[in-house]
């Protein structure tokens, strides 16, 4: 029996999102799981199973404590040191800082005498980031530089703290009340409808915090008509109870007679609702993160900078719409404005989820593409299935999973070579080739780097091209092929190396040299696996045809 | 000015409605002719920020007629859920008021004779304020103590470290300041000082997630509640 604390100072989707490790913790039946968020983000905290007890910082009181001149500073301190006293006089097993960011590596750093280990980024005394394991070092150091992401948060957090994802089990509570309330009154505008008590209900989120993550106002009202059209289907605006939203729904409305189904909930009883409906529609919320809990399936229509790699829809089959992964820029700065996701496109895909079968793909826009998620032996996957597909990308994120797969668990999985020659044969070994040319010049500056070095040892005047080896080497990192994992892990490492002795450090920097080299032998193997399906594949292929024509001529 | 008003004169009048009113300075401080209708009138005119608002700050006491009239409208517009707080200078007049058993004490708490430093020490009163009260002045005494609640509206907490740590309660807190001796506010402690550590224990890596936690707002100080 573990106690833990997870430390998640982020916002209410993110808060949610939290769910998925907590239910993997305790599905060990003994584990004792608690959460400290903030103030603000308490409703979701409130809403999540299986937490022992919740703590919070009240963060607006402590920003206005500590910025307002009426009050003294000291108070501000005073009440964050009074917010965590409980806390930091238990006696936890485990603290788990799933914020990622710098309040939470300093608040974890601060508890570390309560408890017997830390997981996630923290200091030691010397205000060195302290890594334990390499997936701690994947999450923050090397997922914030790729621009595709290989592993979803939630399984690197699984990783992290090394426990099996556990999808079964109650993850989110909800109102008995809400969810007869919800049941009855869905059933009711069934039975009411043109479909009868078949049809399926399509609810849409109207707003997101973020403008530029909406669904463009013109492409919700198509995309509404069109579900209309349907007598099949029938759409539900889901608002949050704010006035401001109430405003925006109705003036929506308007355009469509008022005939359209506004669903107004809190975070509370919107779970009752996700519960019986037949698809959510949304872009990305909180409440996205709510229907994973609740196993509704999900269309997120991923737009602005929304990370649907790192923070996309967690459950089997959700669909992700996006603009091609090329056009997008997932950080504020770099994310596009505009998108060619058409209300059409999303009708597709509605339709598309709807399906049983699964066997005809939507047709979409130019440079749209339609994601499935799978679960695989990491975790979560996201594989197009429709639309416009940039292959090089895509083998490209496959065999970064791949190569985490190989470095991390010393584990591949077959599949992945599999799934990379669907892609594109002849793309695949131009893609390999020009790896593999890579590999090749960051392994002569690993051997440059370590010369240097070695000389270094011998005469400190020749430390000056040590330096310029060791930059270039770490120059890599801006790559952006699969080195560029292996090559952003040395770098982080090499910076938390304490100052000690020359002998000592030259020794550290030795060690890592070799540990990146043999990093570069794991992608060579990996590329090497690739060639030998992508012959295979080639061959089989080759065979398919020759039979193919003895048939024809036959 | 973070003293109390000096009073060089005290009575109390009868009104004509028969009500005893306080007459401070030469200054009556409720209506002689009928301090009902004018505590209905001062609360009626602000009925809108208690419709708004379950918690509100009264400035200045008397002898509690408005106080009790908006403790009567609190209670029709939010039943038991409300707080009054009153800042009254005047700690005679507050005395005068309960012995003549003049206030209802319904969720009320008044603070009496304190001086504005005194006031922001109280951690009650400080988290009251957070909350963002609806504000209310009895015009009288708000009038007569002008200087006195004009210090308290715009005060400024000390900034020096050895003041901060006379505010705070908690001794964990209270040693770890005094180990910034060298400083000469919690600013320059936190913001030059502790970066300069080359070892850090927890405390330290509590004070950074303050700072951490409190950036970008340090800027948008006001001196508003």
């Amino acid at each position: 029996m573990k106690k833990i604390l997870i430390i998640n100072l982020r916002r209410l989707g993110d808060v949610f999102s939290t769910a998925h490790l907590i239910n993997s913790l305790t599905a060990d039946k003994g584990n004792q799981v608690s959460l400290l968020t903030y103030k603000e983000s308490s409703k979701a905290a409130e809403n999540l199973k299986n937490v022992a007890s919740h703590y919070e910082i009240d963060r607006k009181e402590i920003i206005t404590l500590k910025t307002n001149k009426l009050f003294s500073d000291g108070f501000a301190f005073e009440q964050l040191y009074n917010q965590l006293n409980e806390i930091r006089t238990g006696e936890w097993d485990q603290i788990i800082n799933y914020s990622n960011d710098v309040v939470g590596a300093y608040l974890a750093s601060y508890l570390k005498d309560s408890t017997k280990e830390i997981i996630g980024v923290h200091y030691n005394s010397s205000r060195n980031v302290v890594i334990q394991n390499d997936w701690e070092l994947l999450f923050n150091d090397v997922l914030p530089v790729v621009k595709y992401a290989p592993v979803h948060f939630v399984d690197c957090y699984h990783k992290m703290a090394g426990v099996s994802l556990v999808k079964d089990g109650v993850k989110i509570t909800t109102n008995a009340r809400y969810n007869e309330s919800a049941f009855n009154n869905i059933s009711a505008v069934k039975k009411a409808s043109a479909g009868g008590e078949n049809s399926k209900i399509i609810a849409i989120q109207l707003k997101t915090a973020d403008p530029a993550k909406d669904i463009p106002e013109q492409t919700l009202h198509e995309l509404i008509s069109m579900i209309r059209q349907n007598a099949e289907l029938i759409p539900f605006l889901l608002i949050a109870p704010t006035d401001s939203e109430r405003k925006i729904a109705e003036a929506f409305n308007q355009a469509h007679n008022n005939e359209v189904v506004v669903v107004e909930a809190d975070l509370l009883a919107v779970t009752s609702v996700l519960m019986n409906v037949d698809l959510l529609v949304t872009p990305d919320t909180a409440i996205k993160h709510i229907a994973d809990l609740t196993n509704t399936p999900v269309l997120e229509i991923s737009l602005g900078h929304a990370p649907f790699l790192k923070q996309g829809s967690y459950s089997k089959e959700a669909l992700v719409l996006t603009d091609v992964i090329s056009n997008r820029g997932f950080t504020r700065e770099n994310a596009n404005g505009r998108t060619n996701i058409s209300a059409p496109d999303i009708m597709a895909s509605v339709l598309y989820s709807l399906t049983k079968a699964k066997t005809i793909k939507p047709r979409l826009s130019q440079g749209v593409t339609l994601y499935q998620s799978s679960f695989d032996q990491m975790g979560i996957r996201y594989t197009p299935i429709a639309g416009t597909i940039d292959t090089q990308i895509e083998i490209h994120r496959l065999m970064s999973r791949q190569l985490i797969n190989t470095m991390f668990e010393q584990n591949p999985d077959a599949n992945i070579y599999r799934d990379v020659c669907n892609l594109d044969l002849n793309m695949a070994t131009e893609w390999t080739n020009n790896e593999k040319s890579i590999v090749t010049n960051v392994m002569k500056d690993i051997l440059g780097t370590l010369r240097s070095l070695l000389q270094c040892s011998e005469n400190r005047k020749s430390s000056r091209d040590f330096v310029m080896n060791l930059g270039k080497l770490m120059s890599h990192i801006e790559s952006e092929s699969l080195v560029q994992i292996p090559v952003s892990m040395f770098k982080s490492k090499i910076e938390s190396i304490n100052v000690k002795t020359f002998e000592e450090n030259a020794k550290e920097v030795e060690v890592l040299l070799y540990e990146l080299k043999s990093d570069m032998q794991k992608i060579l193997q990996c590329l090497k696996e690739l060639e030998i399906q992508i012959n295979a594949s080639k061959m089989e292929d080759m065979i398919t045809r020759n039979l193919e024509s003895v048939k024809t001529v036959g | 000015m973070n003293h109390l008003p000096i009073i060089s004169s005290y009575e109390v009048k009868t009104s004509r409605t028969e009500q005893k009113v306080p007459v401070v300075n030469g200054v009556h401080l409720h209506s002689i002719y009928n301090p009902f209708k004018e505590a209905e009138n001062l609360i009626n005119s602000n009925i809108e920020a208690l419709k708004n608002k379950n918690e509100v700050l009264i400035l200045g006491l008397g002898f509690g007629y408005h106080v009790n009239y908006a403790i009567e409208k609190l209670t029709e517009l939010h039943g038991n859920n409300f707080k009054v707080i009153v800042i009254e200078p005047n700690h005679q007049v507050h005395q005068d008021c309960l012995e003549l058993d003049l206030l209802n004490k319904k969720n009320v708490l008044v603070y009496s004779g304190f001086t504005a430093n005194e006031l922001y020490s109280d951690l009650d009163l400080i988290h009251f304020l957070l909350r963002k009260p609806a504000m209310l002045a009895h015009p009288a005494s708000f009038n007569l103590y002008q200087m006195y609640f004009k210090t308290f509206l715009t005060f400024e907490a000390p900034t020096k470290l050895e003041d901060i740590q006379k505010f705070t309660e908690v001794r964990e807190v209270k040693s770890y300041l005094k180990l910034f001796e060298g400083s000469s506010t919690f600013e320059e402690a936190l913001y030059t000082e502790l970066p300069k550590k080359e070892q850090f224990n927890s405390m330290d890596f509590l004070a950074m997630a303050l700072v951490e936690m409190t950036k970008g707002s340090r800027e948008k100080s006001t001196g508003e509640v």
